[in-house]
């Protein structure tokens, strides 16, 4: 792809990331104190590396001179999978995502996202005035809640009538039993092949 | 009776002794609207070429950098940032217009401190031997009359292990694109430039200079012939421009 149109997402995302994080004082010093090192996001999958460096502003680089602090490295799927999930310290421990160099800073980044709280009626305010926006936000934060509530109640019918009613999927702990005895049986069969090849190493040993 | 000797300006030939002042010319005229006129003639898009220059620079805090053909500062503005308050950035232009522009852009803007802002000729610099981190020049070394002296400049003033980079116009293989741009830069450019600063000359010299540069190999050989090493080059918009790199060994 040309380093133009890299160039141009780049500044676009960098410029809206950090116009964002002036809306969250406390996230954007978690970041700031993390200047001014260096994490590279590797996709692998469409291959793509970004380099994030952190300070009071970010800067989102295609091409870093040094080596960066720490590496992130995985498809784009996973990467995804991370910035959908709330807690993003755990999300990513249990991620397909490799992990390279300073992990601290990887975490750190992790943990300012997790608290990411961006003020938006703050932002809304600076072009509407602070009664529009305070009406604006209170409408959509009701809105919000009851999009939220709404959406988990979906999600724990759905899988209340696929498990229960449809049966065609097993309960939380039944999975889990079933994934224990799973794992027993895996650590069990890898003991008896280890007894095996040391029967068969002193089968053959010349007498 | 020695014969004299001569170089280009744009697609004329001219003593090579007139053509800092010719070129002296264009940028005066050019100076107060340059900003505007860079935003209009490249769509704003030199601002992602200079972006993408800045990630080739490697430029750390306390950092000493020497930004020639700086003009408006826009370079210079974004190495201030970076190398903080215990670093140096040198703004200078051989053109004194311009340098008042930058100087007045950048005491606009908040800048100051660390940056100096020096008159200076790419051929001949002011500066001791070793003395840089950095050199970058964007769009200054076509206006040049002698690169390769300008070049073993940067070199001698250059830190051992410092670096040079040279982002300008250059050479497309693409034919459509070259036609497209060909169209563009001979009628739209000249055109843009009398509206906006009633002065369609120096935007045809603009165009006509561009052509005549050295294309992305010629300038890379040159950076070796100065004593570049590791010299490597990357094209941008399809090679409309190209960033050169040398480190100094």
């Amino acid at each position: 792809m040309d380093q133009t149109l890299v160039q141009g997402a780049l500044a676009s995302a960098q410029r809206i990331i950090n116009q964002a994080l002036r809306y969250d004082a406390a996230s954007a010093q978690k970041l700031a104190a993390l200047a001014p090192k260096v994490l590279a996001i590797e996709i692998t999958q469409p291959a793509m590396v970004i380099y994030v460096q952190f300070g009071e502003q970010l800067r989102l680089m295609a091409h870093y001179e040094d080596q960066a602090q720490a590496r992130l490295q995985g498809d784009l799927q996973a990467f995804i999978n991370l910035a959908s999930n709330k807690d993003k310290h755990a999300a990513l421990m249990k991620s397909d995502i490799q992990i390279q160099g300073s992990s601290q800073l990887a975490m750190g980044l992790a943990d300012a996202m997790s608290d990411l709280d961006i003020d938006f009626e703050a932002m809304l305010s600076e072009l509407t005035g602070p009664v529009v926006a305070h009406v604006v936000g209170k409408n959509l934060r009701r809105f919000g809640g009851w999009l939220k509530g709404s959406g988990e109640k979906l999600k724990q019918d759905t899988v209340e009538y696929v498990r229960d009613e449809l049966q065609l999927a097993p309960h939380k702990l039944e999975g889990e039993s079933r994934f224990t005895e799973i794992h027993k049986l895996k650590l069990d069969s890898e003991r008896l092949e280890a007894r095996i090849n040391r029967l068969a190493t002193h089968l053959n040993k010349p007498t | 009776m020695s014969e004299k000797k001569t170089t280009h300006f744009g697609y004329q030939t001219v003593d090579a002794e007139a053509k800092q002042g010719k070129v002296a010319e264009v940028f005066h005229s050019v100076a107060a609207k340059y900003d505007v006129m860079n935003d209009l003639m490249s769509f704003g898009i030199h601002r992602l070429w200079k972006r993408f220059t800045m990630e080739f620079t490697g430029v750390r805090k306390g950092d000493s950098v020497l930004d020639i053909a700086g003009g408006t500062g826009d370079l210079t503005m974004k190495f201030s940032d970076l190398v903080g308050p215990e670093g140096k950035v040198v703004l200078a232009d051989i053109n004194d217009s311009m340098l008042k522009v930058g100087r007045d852009r950048l005491l606009d803007k908040g800048y100051s401190g660390n940056i100096e802002c020096v008159q200076a000729n790419a051929e001949s610099l002011p500066f001791e031997d070793n003395s840089f981190d950095v050199v970058t020049m964007a769009f200054g070394l076509r206006n040049v009359t002698d690169k390769d002296q300008a070049l073993r400049e940067f070199n001698r003033v250059l830190k051992p292990g410092g670096r040079l980079l040279v982002l300008e116009f250059s050479k497309t293989n693409n034919p459509l694109l070259k036609k497209a741009y060909d169209l563009y830069s001979f009628t739209a450019l000249p055109f843009m430039g009398k509206l906006i600063t009633n002065d369609s000359e120096s935007y045809r010299y603009l165009a006509e200079s561009i052509r005549m540069h050295p294309g992305q190999d010629e300038l890379k050989a040159m950076f070796e012939d100065a004593d570049f090493a590791n010299c490597e080059y990357h094209n941008l918009t399809g090679g409309i421009v190209a960033l050169h790199k040398g480190i100094k060994p």
